[in-house]
């Protein structure tokens, strides 16, 4: 639960910070285009509130996996819109869990737990 | 409520105000770009979903931000816990453990060391709960009543399945009309939006052999009506298609009322013959008491068995009641009904431009009453808010009376996260005990809305505080222990601590906070009274209407006419007449088929006699055969020409008594009487001479403008069977209801006489709903405004208190006590300005919700806003005095030595 090491590639992500930073993999997004990109990237299952999810950015960035971005609101935006980049530990982390995931994806094989295969 | 803004407002506001429960750092970091994101998210859940879907995002994202706002605080004091072990304070629980048994007894823990706490100062306790109390009771009564009424489903199996049919005139303004036998018959056997459909006319008939005859209500049902519904009878058998034929066995269904009132209850009354309407139907059976009534009073039901004139294309008196075939949605039912009127009218030129509407039928039934319930809950909502922010404020002072010993307990090692519990279980008592209380208030109060509010709303019967109600009141209680506790808490800890020890008492604590609150407190009240004193004014000014005629000393009561030949009839009134004008305290009696403030008017069309127009542009008339004696019963006043319709007989040409509203529509400016006019909506109108003009007359409510009248003779419009009889007296009318009843049994023993009431009585009942929404807006706004007057009398007194060394050494340099009393005086006004002002300005922003229910002032009523202004403002000077007093007797010696 807590995230007291600060090497972030070994640590497990939660699914929501996962997805945030593929969300943010492409390029710097702000709050809502994030909620939306999780959505879509998680094909509907996640769907994350507001609070939840500047909590949990407010976290990624204390880990250092994200930061400011340095893009400001358009003069025809909302300004008090803040966007957000993803940062190389951040990068990191997201091909770590990747990694992870893919091991995971290998048991499974192995088990013949992957959807579509026979039972 | 009402149409609400593209941009979130009021959900912004809502949602700004729950971010509050965030901790600083996140607040100061994210907090403006999550109000964006969240009115982006809000945007697109309305355009997706409505007021509703806006409503649901904002409810969820609230409780996202409550769920956050613990989660992220559990994060922190785990990563800190080791630099506090434990606190050790006695009375503070341990560090709640892992295990159930552990958490609760921490919990109850806390409860204990609140509760004893709380006990030491009971006055709190007392005025806190008790505010709640009133709040929340009064919300959970209101809620009960919407929740009874507006949000149960209909007691039918799948009841969101069911519509009303009908048609519209879109061309005209004209919705919900009666469908014809022609349109019902192309709908049933054509309609493939609907599993079922059936169709139901209302009627009344008289009930003879089972007591005292009685005028009872009904409804003529088709053969499928029942089965549509899907209800079983309780006893017996429900109508089917057979039954509906006019050659079948006449046949009736009776209500469960009617079956305990008039047959005892007994089961053997299915299978026996009663007489009704003049002709022996047979019982097949027994409604259940729970069977939605189809209308205002359901007593029986017979088949429709139309006639051949009933069936005819003009003639429109069927409601259609289907249910939607599975899988189809109210618009392609509708879009499908639609094309089916629409090929009717392309044989039938009656049926041009009709459009066929489909209300869901919990809609229908609700529908008139919700919008003015949903006012009602806003508004006591409201009143739930101000007394939150009063209790909030007490429990800030509390907070500041405390400081010592909060600070104390931390400085010994109590974490933060420990008092705030502390501070949180006290408020969850305060909040349990008002919700206890507020339980009592809110039975009681429902029992009162329920006695007020009879026959004002449908459905009434069901009304009752049950658990959805309860569980309302325990979500509000608890709604408001955050509101009034959490938010004071994580204040009075974050600002109270540390700064205190240091200070000691020595400095006047801030009292911002309680400033705002009070201030709020105002507003709200504010916005409430803007509210309540314009239905208030526009309620004085509709019992100051005109009916335009004399109500006064006038009884009037229904009766059937005896069944005989048209001579027999006539000769039946001009008997009742007779004999009732030859009691001494009568001075007046008159018969009309149709009477005002009762429903059942008939309206018919009319022209000039030397136009032709198509029945649609000819003008809208009622019609109602009278007797002569009747203008004089009501006192309504002759303007020219005769009031004696009734000395011509059923050979002569038809004349009419019209009233002025006709006149002045068909010969604008001129004199009616002589003039002939064409009178019906079919091409064979009938030529009608004015031997009279009366003065216009109110009929269905005060509020609306007169309707053209034409009355005629009971001679020459056979068709009247039943009637009003209406009585002037120079005495108490109600005396005069055994007389009447005498004098119609001796005359026939068969006629029913129902429905008696005074005139008088019959114009307050129409305006028993703008009276009820008034006097509970009303009450509603007086409570918001005590509270808030109470609200700014605390804030000045606690600022007295803290206060009283400054004044005394402000008296010892020599300060004159009118300046120290005028100074206190100012602050506390200055408060109370400001939130008048902010109320005023949120009530021309909330004004419009009122606006269908203001007659004869408009929501700019200036009469009303400077009256809200000053109101509040002198009750607000009242409240000033005792504290101002406080602070100007002072004693300078005592205060300094205090020290």
């Amino acid at each position: 639960m807590t995230r007291d090491d600060p090497t972030p590639s070994d640590a497990p992500l939660t699914p929501l910070s996962h997805a945030i930073l593929l969300a943010l993999a492409d390029g710097d997004l702000h709050g809502y285009n994030i909620v939306q990109e999780v959505e879509s990237l998680s094909g509907g299952t996640l769907r994350t509130g507001t609070g939840t999810l500047y909590a949990a950015l407010q976290r990624m960035a204390g880990d250092g996996l994200i930061a400011d971005s340095d893009t400001l609101p358009g003069p025809d935006e909302d300004q008090r819109r803040k966007y957000y980049r993803i940062t190389e530990a951040g990068r990191a982390a997201a091909r770590a869990e990747a990694a992870r995931l893919q091991r995971v994806l290998a048991i499974a094989a192995r088990k013949d737990l992957l959807p579509g295969t026979s039972r | 409520m009402g149409d609400a803004p593209d941009r979130p407002g009021l959900s912004a506001l809502f949602y700004r105000t729950a971010l509050l429960l965030l901790p600083a750092s996140l607040r100061r970091e994210a907090g403006r770009a999550m109000e964006s994101t969240f009115a982006e998210g809000w945007g697109a859940a309305r355009n997706t979903g409505g007021w509703l879907g806006g409503l649901r995002y904002t409810m969820k994202e609230m409780a996202d931000v409550v769920r956050t706002s613990v989660r992220v605080r559990l994060r922190r004091p785990a990563r800190r816990g080791k630099q506090h072990p434990g606190g050790g304070l006695r009375g503070l629980s341990p560090l709640p453990s892992t295990s159930v048994e552990g958490v609760i007894g921490a919990i109850w823990m806390d409860l204990r060391v609140s509760a004893r706490a709380l006990l030491k100062r009971p006055a709190y306790l007392a005025v806190a709960s008790l505010t709640l109390a009133g709040g929340i009771g009064a919300n959970a009564a209101m809620f009960a009543v919407v929740n009874s009424v507006v949000l149960r489903p209909l007691a039918y199996p799948d009841a969101d399945e069911l519509v009303m049919v009908h048609y519209s005139l879109p061309r005209f303004g004209f919705e919900r009309g009666p469908l014809s036998y022609h349109n019902f018959k192309a709908l049933e056997s054509r309609a493939r939006g609907f599993s079922s459909i059936g169709a139901v006319a209302s009627t009344q008939r008289t009930l003879v052999g089972q007591g005292h005859p009685r005028q009872i209500r009904g409804w003529r049902v088709s053969g499928d009506l029942f089965a549509t519904l899907g209800v079983d009878a309780a006893v017996g058998r429900y109508l089917v298609p057979v039954d509906d034929d006019l050659r079948a066995p006449r046949v009736v269904v009776l209500s469960h009322a009617l079956w305990v009132n008039a047959f005892g209850g007994d089961e053997g009354a299915v299978g026996t013959d009663v007489r009704l309407g003049g002709q022996r139907h047979t019982v097949v059976g027994v409604m259940p008491a729970d069977f939605p009534p189809l209308g205002d009073e359901d007593q029986f039901w017979v088949p429709l068995a139309l006639d051949s004139d009933e069936m005819e294309r003009g003639s429109n008196l069927l409601q259609g009641i289907a249910r939607l075939a599975d899988g189809v949605d109210l618009r392609e039912a509708t879009a499908d009904a639609a094309t089916i009127l629409a090929d009717e009218a392309r044989t039938w030129p009656e049926d041009a431009d009709r459009a066929a509407v489909l209300t869901p039928r919990h809609e229908y039934v609700v529908g008139s009453v919700r919008h003015q319930l949903l006012l009602l809950m806003g508004a006591v909502g409201v009143v739930l808010l101000v007394a939150c922010a009063n209790v909030a404020g007490l429990s800030l002072t509390r907070g500041t009376q405390r400081a010592q010993e909060l600070a104390v307990r931390t400085a010994l090692g109590a974490p933060r996260g420990r008092l705030i519990r502390l501070l949180v279980s006290e408020s969850l008592i305060v909040a349990g005990v008002g919700a206890a209380l507020g339980a009592a208030v809110a039975v009681s109060l429902t029992r009162v809305v329920a006695g007020w509010g009879a026959a004002q709303l449908p459905r009434q019967e069901l009304l009752s505080v049950d658990a959805s109600a309860l569980l309302f009141l325990t979500v509000a209680a608890g709604g408001c222990a955050v509101l009034f506790g959490v938010i004071p808490a994580f204040t009075a800890v974050r600002s109270q601590i540390g700064r205190t020890l240091k200070d000691g008492a020595r400095t006047a604590p801030s009292h911002r906070p309680q400033a705002l609150l009070a201030a709020a407190q105002v507003a709200m009240a504010a916005v409430l009274l803007v509210g309540a004193g314009l239905l208030g004014r526009s309620l004085a000014l509709l019992q100051e209407e005109d009916p335009g005629f004399r109500p006064d000393g006038v009884l009037s009561a229904f009766f059937a006419l005896p069944n005989g030949s048209p001579e027999e009839q006539i000769g039946f009134l001009d008997d009742l007449e007779g004999r009732l004008r030859f009691h001494p305290s009568v001075e007046s009696v008159g018969v009309s088929w149709t009477l005002p403030f009762v429903p059942g008017e008939a309206s018919t069309k009319a022209m000039r006699d030397d136009q032709l127009l198509a029945p649609r542009e000819r003008t809208d008339l009622y019609v109602t055969p009278v007797t002569p004696g009747f203008f004089r019963a009501m006192g309504i006043a002759v303007l020219d020409g005769a009031t004696v319709p009734g000395s011509h007989s059923a050979d002569d040409p038809p004349v009419a008594v019209v009233n002025q509203a006709l006149v002045d529509a068909l010969w604008p400016g001129e004199d009616g009487v002589g003039r002939t006019f064409l009178r019906g909506g079919g091409d064979d109108p009938t030529p009608t001479r004015v031997v009279g003009v009366v003065e216009n007359m109110r009929t269905t409510s005060l509020a609306e403008a007169a309707k053209p009248y034409a009355y005629v003779p009971f001679a020459q419009n056979v068709w009247a069977d039943r009637a009003f009889v209406v009585v002037r007296t120079s005495g108490d009318p109600l005396v005069l209801i055994s007389t009447l009843r005498s004098v119609v049994r001796e005359l026939d023993p068969t006629v029913p006489i129902d429905r008696v009431a005074t005139m008088s009585a019959r114009i307050g009942d129409s305006l028993a709903r703008p009276r009820l929404r008034t006097t509970l807006v009303g009450a509603f706004a007086l409570l918001g405004a005590l509270l808030a007057v109470l609200g700014v009398y605390g804030l000045m007194g606690l600022m007295v208190a803290g206060r009283t060394r400054e004044i005394g050494v402000r008296m010892a340099l020599g300060a004159d006590r009118a300046v120290v009393r005028r100074d206190v005086v100012r602050q506390g006004l200055g408060v109370a300005a400001a939130g008048l002002a902010v109320g005023l300005i949120a009530a021309a922003l909330f004004v419009r919700v009122v606006d269908a229910y203001l007659f004869g002032v408009d929501r700019t009523d200036p009469v009303t806003w400077v009256g809200v202004a000053v109101l509040l403002l002198s009750a607000a000077l009242l409240a000033l005095i005792p504290p101002a007093r406080r602070a100007s007797a002072v004693d300078p010696l005592v205060a300094l030595r205090a020290e």
